[in-house]
């Protein structure tokens, strides 16, 4: 009888002591309810609490958490189904509002993840879901905080780990994709092909012109060649023709200061005689007195002459 | 074997579980089994006494550990980034009209964001409240 007392007040004590002391471990957070009503928080560290009037309702983590979401099928504005495989990450921030404000906060969190980004993607296109996860990841944000304020939840972020297009548009995208870059290749080819031909003709272009220009250049060389030598040409027989002339007017003036007579004259004629006997067709005899007979001749005519004049 | 011996391998038994669970309750539970054993030295027959005298010693302690969890609290403890917001710079990132959210950002996260005053991107703000997931900034100097 005396060990079942001793018992009962050993089990008593040692309930009482664990129901009064708590230790929070850091990072964790507890709910405390005095007789059902909300009284204060549990802060990491050492905790006295009343047995039996205080309990603790929960406890919460306030470290970042991680939620997967199962890959979900969503349609964006241009009717394309596309599954998109995301990963919540949140964070408790408000223990009173994730006790009271919400019954289940992951699920809450999970499924407001979920519809927000099925709104986002359905207002953007495909080719746009593919490359703005900057500003699907923004707008999920916002409309998230909207919605978790209650909640005592943040959701830190929503990270897009796959979007997964379906096959047959993955294969059309494959397929634009080669297309573009078939038609760079075309039009870089062209493009070579004609500076290609752009070039050559300019070198065609030059090279006759250089060409004209050589031959126009040699010609007037030429010509101005020819005329030079024309003109001192002509400049030489000119002064020849003076010098031959200034000698006949000097042999002229020697001559008549010479004295031209008769004898002068005779011998000149005779000279012209040989000069014409040396002819191979001609037969000329020339008796020599013949001279002095047309001297004579000549001194009758001229005396005939002078008996006229002073008639 | 004698009645102290037992109390003694009870007070080291919930002394070791103690260390190794680290709970507190069971160090003065350990403590009051050390008092019994000095009272079943004293009274080896007293039974009775010994438990009480233990219960009551292990109570005792329970109920000082309050003013030495009050001096324990106001030590130093890890700091979330989250909790010492307020007061805190920050940039916004998506403009702030009054009546909608904008965005800022604070030291690598994004926050939502609510003003009195309109605020343009790039602008300099300061936090002066923090909401669960919503913070209130206000203007910081003058970098328009």
């Amino acid at each position: 009888m005396q060990l079942a007392i001793l018992g009962i007040i050993v089990v008593v004590v040692v309930v009482f002591i664990a129901l009064t002391i708590k230790i929070v471990p850091q990072q964790r957070v507890g709910v405390v309810e005095r007789l059902g009503k909300f009284n204060r928080l549990l802060t990491p560290g050492l905790n006295i609490l009343i047995p039996v009037i205080d309990q603790v309702r929960t406890y919460h983590d306030l470290r970042i958490q991680q939620a997967n979401v199962p890959p979900q099928t969503v349609i964006t504005k241009d009717n394309v189904q596309v599954q998109i495989d995301t990963i919540i990450f949140y964070q408790v921030v408000g223990p009173e509002e994730a006790t009271y404000g919400i019954s289940d906060y992951v699920y809450g969190v999970r499924n407001i993840s979920t519809a927000t980004m099925r709104q986002i993607i359905g207002k953007l296109e495909l080719d746009e879901t593919l490359s703005g996860r900057e500003k699907i990841s923004s707008d999920i944000r916002l409309a998230l905080d909207e919605a978790t304020e209650k909640w005592g939840v943040r959701i830190e972020r929503v990270e897009v780990i796959d979007i997964k297009p379906p096959l047959d548009i993955q294969e059309a995208m494959d397929k634009q994709m080669k297309a573009e870059r078939s038609k760079r290749a075309i039009v870089l080819e062209a493009e070579a092909a004609k500076q290609d031909m752009i070039l050559r003709a300019e070198g065609d272009k030059q090279s006759k012109i250089l060409k004209a220009e050589g031959d126009k250049e040699a010609r007037i060389r030429q010509a101005e060649g020819l005329r030079q030598a024309q003109e001192l040409e002509a400049l030489g027989q000119a002064k020849a023709i003076q010098a031959v002339a200034e000698a006949e007017k000097s042999r002229i003036q020697l001559i008549s200061t010479a004295g031209l007579d008769e004898r002068v004259l005779a011998y000149q004629s005779f000279d012209a005689l040989t000069e014409i006997s040396k002819g191979a067709a001609n037969k000329v005899f020339l008796p020599s007195s013949a001279i002095e007979t047309l001297g004579t001749l000549g001194a009758i005519a001229e005396v005939f002459k002078a008996s006229k004049e002073s008639k | 074997m004698d009645v102290w011996a037992l109390w003694l391998i009870i007070a080291g038994v919930l002394f070791v579980v103690e260390m190794f669970t680290f709970t507190f309750y069971l160090l003065w539970l350990s403590i009051g089994a050390l008092a019994g054993g000095v009272v079943a030295i004293l009274f080896p027959e007293a039974i009775f006494l010994q438990v009480v005298v233990g219960s009551l010693v292990a109570l005792g302690l329970t109920v000082f550990t309050k003013p030495l969890a009050a001096r324990l609290r106001s030590s130093r403890g890890f700091k979330d980034t989250g909790t010492e917001i307020v007061g805190r710079q920050g940039l916004v990132v998506e403009p702030i009209v009054p009546g909608r959210y904008g965005q800022v950002k604070v030291g690598g996260d994004t926050w939502s964001a609510t003003s009195t005053e309109a605020l343009g991107k790039d602008q300099k703000v300061i936090v002066v409240k923090r909401g669960t997931t919503i913070i209130e900034v206000e203007r910081w100097g003058d970098t328009y």
